[in-house]
């Protein structure tokens, strides 16, 4: 019965089939996944092959008699045995997914040049957006751009292709995301500044004067750090996974909503640190100590002050806001004092795409670095008996 | 989120607690979804999906060929999509809970009505099209054993048995009733209970048609009364017969005391006319009791 | 409760009755009865624990072929299954205007085409195939038994 069915089958899309196999040979015989920088064909990136060459090699052909390259220890590189026949149907598998990919290269071309000649600008848009999903799909099962991924920090990553990207979203919400927005809720950091965030990039702090490893790596969200590592500006880092063409703006602020206000016996917020229309994209992605020295004055709209918690406050919460702009801003001169915050995000039209936080309290290098930015010795605060009884 | 205490801020210390609190629950204001399990750093490994290579559960499925789902796919399935074929058939409502009205707050919050002349409600049943061929979804096999009720341990030997035939660990079940005459108590120990899908059922269909029923002597086949009216085919297998499957066969002194087996065959056929069709396509013989 | 002076009693001894624990040197006595062990062996067998195979540890270049693999096998089965869905989608448009058609061209065939068979059962002949069928696979001339009543 099935062969009967198959039979018709083939008869009636004979034609077809043949047409569509000749176009799958070719593109096989073209060798998709090992070829780079072609003007006449789909140009593709160099970046997208395994960096280090005797691993790409040790991957792509047979396993050699002294074993696989990423084993670093000869003994263990002797000790160890592959799977049997790993190498023969991962040919074959490799084969079936170039063709694939192929096809989908073929279709990325067509779109490319229907990208060329159209005009309306909702239809560039979604084909702009069509052609970075279809070269996720053509690269994401291409085994040295998973080998990258897997096994290289995510720092090395070409970040303007779109697959590393995916890759590297598809990690950040696995973990970093959900850490960050665990800490933004549990230390109040909503909606005590801004109501709500509907995250879209990953920021990443880090304070890189501090020579100790313990302060110098990236800060995890909601961390406890002294006075002395925040005492110089942070490097932040904004990695955004949708595609920028050219440059984007960014601001960024740090506010402290936790300054005493003793005359309502509650809180202020006072605002630490200020950039303004700070161009970044895809792989130019941190705003970093040489970025500031170049153009520090052109960003800073208010000069970074480290949090300087007086002895017996509570906690104080360091809360970074990036902000994605629509255009240039002109912002003219903001008071520290009495941030209003929600205001600011009002007035210029900003849209929160990522937040950080860490805290800070009293510690004993709290008074050099007041010294530092000229503060004036710190207040202690201490209980003071209300003169009214309790119970009246 | 938690049950804790209001958030009050305020400087000084003793204003807030001098206060009464309540008990909230706090809202939560964004729309990620944090799972707490993959923040730690134990679960890491345990949170791997089972198909992962380096998962601690990984167990290769795909290892040999399936005759029985390939002779399903490649031949049954258009037969029977042929067989059910019904032209202009319409979906069959099901006897379904009644609503007890609108015209009162207390009807509209009451629990629903029971479905006319019936206790259960009934499903609907929809027409076999390109998308719905019947097909066997699970098979659940249970056995019962009296003598566990008194002696518990006698119960590792059934379930055994039961693993020995599936492949699968079987679950323990446990009476629900006292009836002191039977020496039935609530919560003993009385058998056990598997349910198969995949290559697991395949591989038990093919030994039941083509190895243990046939040896049957006095099996004449499934009852043409059976099934749930759902499309679910049971029937049973006594002790005797269960000595034909050749993993208890060649072990036989270590049963010695067998117990009989209830097979059910969960379909998605929707009626037990079309899964008795599909059982008999798959070589399981019918007969009028 | 642990009164030293008392005389342990083990169950299944009479109460009073002394066991005394020698020591033997060499291999372990077990002191469980052949039925006792036979249970043991039993729920042992039952038990998962203990009995996981190892967790195989490849090597990046290994683990990176194996995730090939099963891509690849992956996007077979999907196609795979894709192409039974439209030909049985094909055959159930074909079927459909089959139907119409006789529907048409002659109302009474149409009637015997469509109505119900109820109680229709597949030959019980028709085996699943294997690689080694028997060597006459099919009885031509075979007719069922009658019954006998």
């Amino acid at each position: 019965m099935l062969s009967r069915i198959s039979l018709r089958r083939f008869s009636v899309l004979g034609a077809a089939k043949a047409a569509q196999k000749a176009e799958v040979d070719w593109i096989a015989s073209k060798n998709q996944w090992s070829y780079f920088n072609d003007e006449s064909y789909v140009k593709r990136s160099e970046s997208l092959k395994l960096n280090k060459p005797e691993i790409r090699e040790s991957l792509l052909s047979n396993s050699s008699e002294s074993g696989p390259a990423s084993i670093e220890n000869y003994s263990q590189r002797l000790a160890y045995h592959s799977p049997v026949a790993i190498d023969e149907t991962f040919k074959m598998a490799y084969e079936m997914l170039e063709t694939d990919a192929g096809l989908i290269y073929k279709n990325i071309d067509r779109f490319r040049a229907k990208l060329k000649t159209a005009t309306d600008e909702k239809e560039i848009e979604f084909l702009k957006k069509t052609i970075d999903k279809l070269l996720v799909s053509a690269e994401i099962s291409n085994p040295e751009v998973l080998y990258n991924a897997t096994f290289n920090p995510a720092s090395t990553l070409d970040m303007s292709q779109p697959v590393y990207r995916q890759l590297a979203k598809e990690k950040w919400e696995s973990y970093d995301l959900m850490i960050t927005m665990q800490r933004l809720e549990q230390l109040h950091v909503i909606p005590d500044t801004l109501p709500t965030l509907e995250p879209k990039v990953d920021v990443k702090v880090k304070f890189p004067h501090n020579l100790e490893e313990e302060f110098s790596s990236w800060v995890t969200p909601g961390e406890i750090l002294p006075a002395y590592a925040v005492a110089q500006p942070p490097t932040i880092q904004i990695q955004e996974f949708d595609t920028v063409e050219s440059k984007q703006l960014y601001s960024v602020l740090i506010v402290n909503p936790d300054t005493p206000d003793l005359a309502t016996n509650s809180f202020s917020t006072t605002l630490q640190y200020g950039l303004a229309n700070v161009p970044l994209d895809n792989v130019d992605n941190v705003i970093d100590t040489k970025k500031l020295l170049e153009n520090g004055d052109k960003f800073t709209f208010k000069d970074y002050v480290p949090l300087v918690p007086e002895k017996n406050a509570q906690n104080q919460r360091a809360c970074l806001w990036v902000f994605k702009q629509n255009g240039e801003l002109s912002i003219g001169d903001v008071a520290r004092e009495n941030f209003d915050i929600r205001a600011f995000v009002e007035t210029h039209g900003l849209n929160a795409v990522g937040a950080h936080v860490w805290r800070q309290h009293f510690d004993r290098s709290v008074e050099t670095v007041r010294e530092q930015y000229g503060l004036g010795k710190g207040r202690v605060f201490r209980r003071v008996r209300g003169t009214k009884p309790i119970i009246e | 989120m938690s049950l804790n205490k209001v958030f009050i801020r305020q400087f000084s210390g003793s204003g807030a607690v001098l206060r009464a609190g309540y008990s909230t629950v706090q809202p939560v204001h964004h729309l990620v979804k944090v799972n707490k399990a993959a923040l730690k750093p134990l679960y890491q490994g345990v949170l791997l999906p089972k198909d992962d290579i380096k998962s601690v559960s990984f167990k290769p499925t795909e290892i040999s060929q399936d005759r029985v789902a390939e002779h399903y796919q490649n031949t049954l399935k258009s037969d029977l999509l042929l067989h059910n074929y019904e032209h202009g058939a319409t979906t069959l409502k099901g006897n379904k809970k009644r609503s007890w009205g609108e015209d009162s707050p207390y009807k509209l919050y009451r629990n629903l009505k029971k479905p006319k002349g019936v206790s259960r409600p009934s499903k609907d049943v929809h027409p076999i099209r390109y998308d719905n061929v019947p097909e066997v979804e699970s098979i659940v096999i249970q056995s019962y054993n009296k003598d566990a009720l008194d002696e518990s341990w006698l119960n590792i030997s059934t379930r055994l048995q039961l693993a020995q035939i599936t492949n699968v660990k079987p679950k323990q079940i446990y009476s629900k009733a006292n009836i002191l005459p039977w020496r039935v108590r609530q919560g003993k120990p009385c058998g056990g209970k598997v349910e198969i899908t995949g290559r697991d059922m395949t591989q038990f269909i093919s030994t039941l048609t083509e190895l243990v029923l046939p040896r049957i002597r006095t099996f004449q086949g499934i009852k043409n009364t059976s099934g749930d009216s759902n499309g679910n085919i049971t029937f049973g297998l006594d002790p005797e017969d269960v000595k034909g499957f050749p993993e208890i066969e060649n072990f036989q002194e270590l049963f010695p005391n067998l117990s009989g087996l209830q097979i059910t065959f969960k379909t998605n056929a929707g009626t037990d006319e079309r899964a008795r069709t599909l059982l008999s396509s798959l070589g399981f013989p019918f007969y009028n009791p | 409760m642990f009164n030293p002076f008392r005389p342990s009693t083990i169950s299944g001894f009479p109460s009073g009755s002394v066991v005394l624990k020698t020591f033997v040197r060499g291999k372990r006595q077990s002191t469980q009865s052949a039925s006792t062990k036979k249970v043991v062996n039993q729920l042992s067998a039952l038990s998962a624990s203990r009995k996981q195979p190892k967790l195989l540890n490849l090597c990046n270049e290994d683990l990176i072929k194996h995730r090939t693999i099963v891509n690849a096998w992956k996007m077979f089965k999907r196609r795979e299954e894709q192409r039974r869905h439209n030909q049985l989608k094909k055959q159930y448009k074909s079927i459909y205007n089959a139907m119409e058609d006789l529907k048409q061209t002659s109302p009474k065939l149409f009637e015997l085409a469509n109505a119900k068979e109820e109680g229709k059962r597949f030959p019980l002949e028709m085996r699943v195939p294997t690689d080694f069928p028997p060597t006459q696979p099919w009885v031509y001339n075979y007719s069922p038994k009658k019954e006998t009543k």
